[in-house]
C-alpha cells in the first residue's frame, strides 16, 4: 500500500477506525459541525415527515369519496313522482333554476337526523329541493314525510336504484347542488349539519343564484 | 316492516354513519332465505361463517351458478364462463359502502345493485374495460382496486422504487466513504511502527504456541 497522504482525513465518525497506534500521532481534526447537525437531524426530519403523513391519513374521512361528477352535467333521468306516480320528473324540468337534490330513504336513520335542516331550508324558500327517494317502498316514504315534514318541492322514486348509480350515489343521505345550466356543482355526502348548511351550502346557493 | 327491530337496533348504534355494512342485515336475511343453503345459512348470519361456507363451496364444487343465485336473486342463471369472468372483474372493484371489500364479496345493498348492473352491461356485450369505465365515470378512481397511472398516482406507483433507489444510493455512499477512510488510515503507520507491530504479533503467536505445548 503506497502511502500518498500523510494527513489523516477529517474524522467525524464516532465509529471510524483509530488512525494511529501511538498517542504522539496527529490527532483527528475536529468534526465538521454542519455534517454533525445534518447527521442528527435528517432522521428526525424523516420521522417528522412520516408522522405528518400518518396524522393526515388518520384525519381523513374515508367515507367522503370525492364525487366524479363535480362540474359535469347532472345525468338525465325520468322517474315517477312519489305523490303522483302518473306524473314524472326529469332534471331538464329544472333548467334555469338552482336546485338541490337530496337522496334519502325512510330506512335511513341519518336522513332523519338531517331532515330538520332541510325543513328549515325549505322554509327560507331559497331554492327548490327535489327529494330523491332511494330504494324505498312508496307507502313507507309517504308515511315518513307525513311524520317528519315534507321539505321537497318534488319527490321522485328510484325503487331499484338504477338512476342512483348514474349519480354515483353510494349511501344516504347525499345531496347534490345543481346550477342553472344543469351542472352538478357540489356534493355533500352524509347528513347535512346545521353548520354545513349555514357555512357551505347556503352561501354556494346564493352565489349560484346570482350568476 | 319485516325485521324492523333489528334494523333499528343496528342503526342507532351508529346513527351518524352512512348506510353501514351491517344495516343491510335485512338484505342478508332475505338473501339467506332465498339461498339454496337456507337450512345452513338462515340461522347463522355471521358473515365470516357465511364467507367460509361460500368460499368452500365455491372452491370445492366449482358449481358457481348456485353461488350467483344467492347474490343476484332476480337474474336468470348465467353461463359458467360469464359467471367466472364477472366474478373476477368484481374482485377488482371496490364496494363503496364496505370500503375494504370487493364488489364480489360485499353484502351491501349497493354492491348487489352494482353486480346486477355489471351483469346487464355484460349481457349487452360490454367488455370488462367498458364496464370498469362505466363505474369509474360514476364513482371515480376509488372504485378501482388497481389505481390507474396518472399524474396524481405517480407517487403511489414510483414512490417505493424511488425510496429503494435512495436507500441503495445512501448505502453505497456510506460504504465508499468507509472504504476510503480505511484505505487512507493504514499508510499513516510508519515503517518502524509496522515492524514493531509485526514483531509484537509474532511474539504473541509464539507465546501462544508455547502455551499450547505446555498443555
Amino acid at each position: 500500500m503506497a502511502g500518498t497522504t500523510t494527513n489523516p482525513p477529517a474524522n467525524d465518525s464516532p465509529y471510524a477506525t483509530p488512525t494511529a497506534l501511538e498517542p504522539s500521532a496527529p490527532k483527528p481534526s475536529p468534526p465538521n459541525t454542519l455534517t454533525k447537525i445534518w447527521r442528527y437531524f435528517l432522521p428526525l426530519a424523516i420521522f417528522a415527515g412520516l408522522v405528518w403523513f400518518l396524522y393526515k391519513g388518520l384525519s381523513l374521512n374515508p367515507r367522503e369519496v370525492p364525487s366524479a361528477l363535480i362540474n359535469k352535467p347532472a345525468p338525465e333521468f325520468k322517474l315517477a313522482l312519489l305523490h303522483d306516480s302518473e306524473k314524472s320528473f326529469s332534471p331538464a324540468d329544472m333548467k334555469g333554476q338552482v336546485w338541490l337534490m337530496n337522496v334519502w330513504g325512510s330506512w335511513c336513520v341519518s336522513c332523519r337526523y338531517e331532515h330538520p335542516v332541510l325543513n328549515e331550508l325549505a322554509k327560507q324558500q331559497l331554492v327548490p329541493i327535489v327529494g330523491f327517494n332511494w330504494k324505498d317502498q312508496p307507502e313507507d316514504a309517504r308515511g315518513w314525510l307525513k311524520k317528519f315534514g315534507d321539505p321537497y318541492a318534488k319527490s321522485v322514486m328510484d325503487r331499484d336504484g338504477r338512476v342512483a348509480i348514474d349519480f354515483g350515489v353510494y349511501g344516504a343521505p347525499e345531496t347534490f347542488v345543481i346550477d342553472k345550466a344543469g351542472t352538478i356543482r357540489y356534493k355533500h355526502t352524509g347528513p347535512i349539519s346545521p353548520d354545513d348548511m349555514k357555512n357551505i351550502i347556503v352561501p354556494l346557493l346564493q352565489d349560484l343564484k346570482k350568476t | 316492516m319485516e325485521s324492523a327491530g333489528v334494523v333499528n337496533n343496528v342503526d342507532s348504534a351508529d346513527i351518524l354513519n352512512l348506510t353501514s355494512c351491517h344495516i343491510n342485515l335485512k338484505h342478508k336475511q332475505r338473501r339467506a332465505q332465498q339461498s339454496i343453503y337456507a337450512p345452513i345459512a338462515a340461522p347463522v348470519l355471521e358473515r365470516s361463517f357465511m364467507k367460509l361456507v361460500f368460499s368452500l363451496l365455491f372452491a370445492c364444487t366449482f358449481s358457481a351458478n348456485l353461488f350467483a343465485q344467492t347474490a343476484t336473486p332476480a337474474m336468470p342463471p348465467m353461463p359458467l364462463d360469464l359467471e367466472l369472468r364477472l366474478k373476477k372483474l368484481e374482485t377488482e372493484l371496490r364496494c363503496l359502502v364496505c370500503q375494504n371489500q370487493t364488489l364480489a364479496e360485499s353484502p351491501a345493498g349497493l354492491a348487489g345493485d352494482l353486480r346486477r348492473e355489471i351483469r346487464l352491461l355484460a349481457d349487452s356485450g360490454k367488455s370488462n374495460e367498458e364496464i370498469k369505465e362505466f363505474l369509474r365515470v360514476r364513482y371515480g378512481d376509488f372504485v378501482l382496486y388497481n389505481p390507474p397511472m396518472s399524474s396524481k398516482t405517480y407517487l403511489l406507483w414510483f414512490g417505493p422504487f424511488a425510496l429503494l433507489a435512495g436507500g441503495a444510493a445512501i448505502a453505497f455512499l456510506m460504504a465508499r466513504q468507509r472504504r476510503l477512510k480505511l484505505g487512507v488510515a493504514q499508510p499513516s503507520i510508519s515503517e518502524a511502527e509496522q515492524k514493531r507491530a509485526d514483531a509484537l504479533l509474532k511474539g504473541d503467536d509464539e507465546k501462544k504456541r508455547g502455551d499450547n505445548k505446555k498443555r
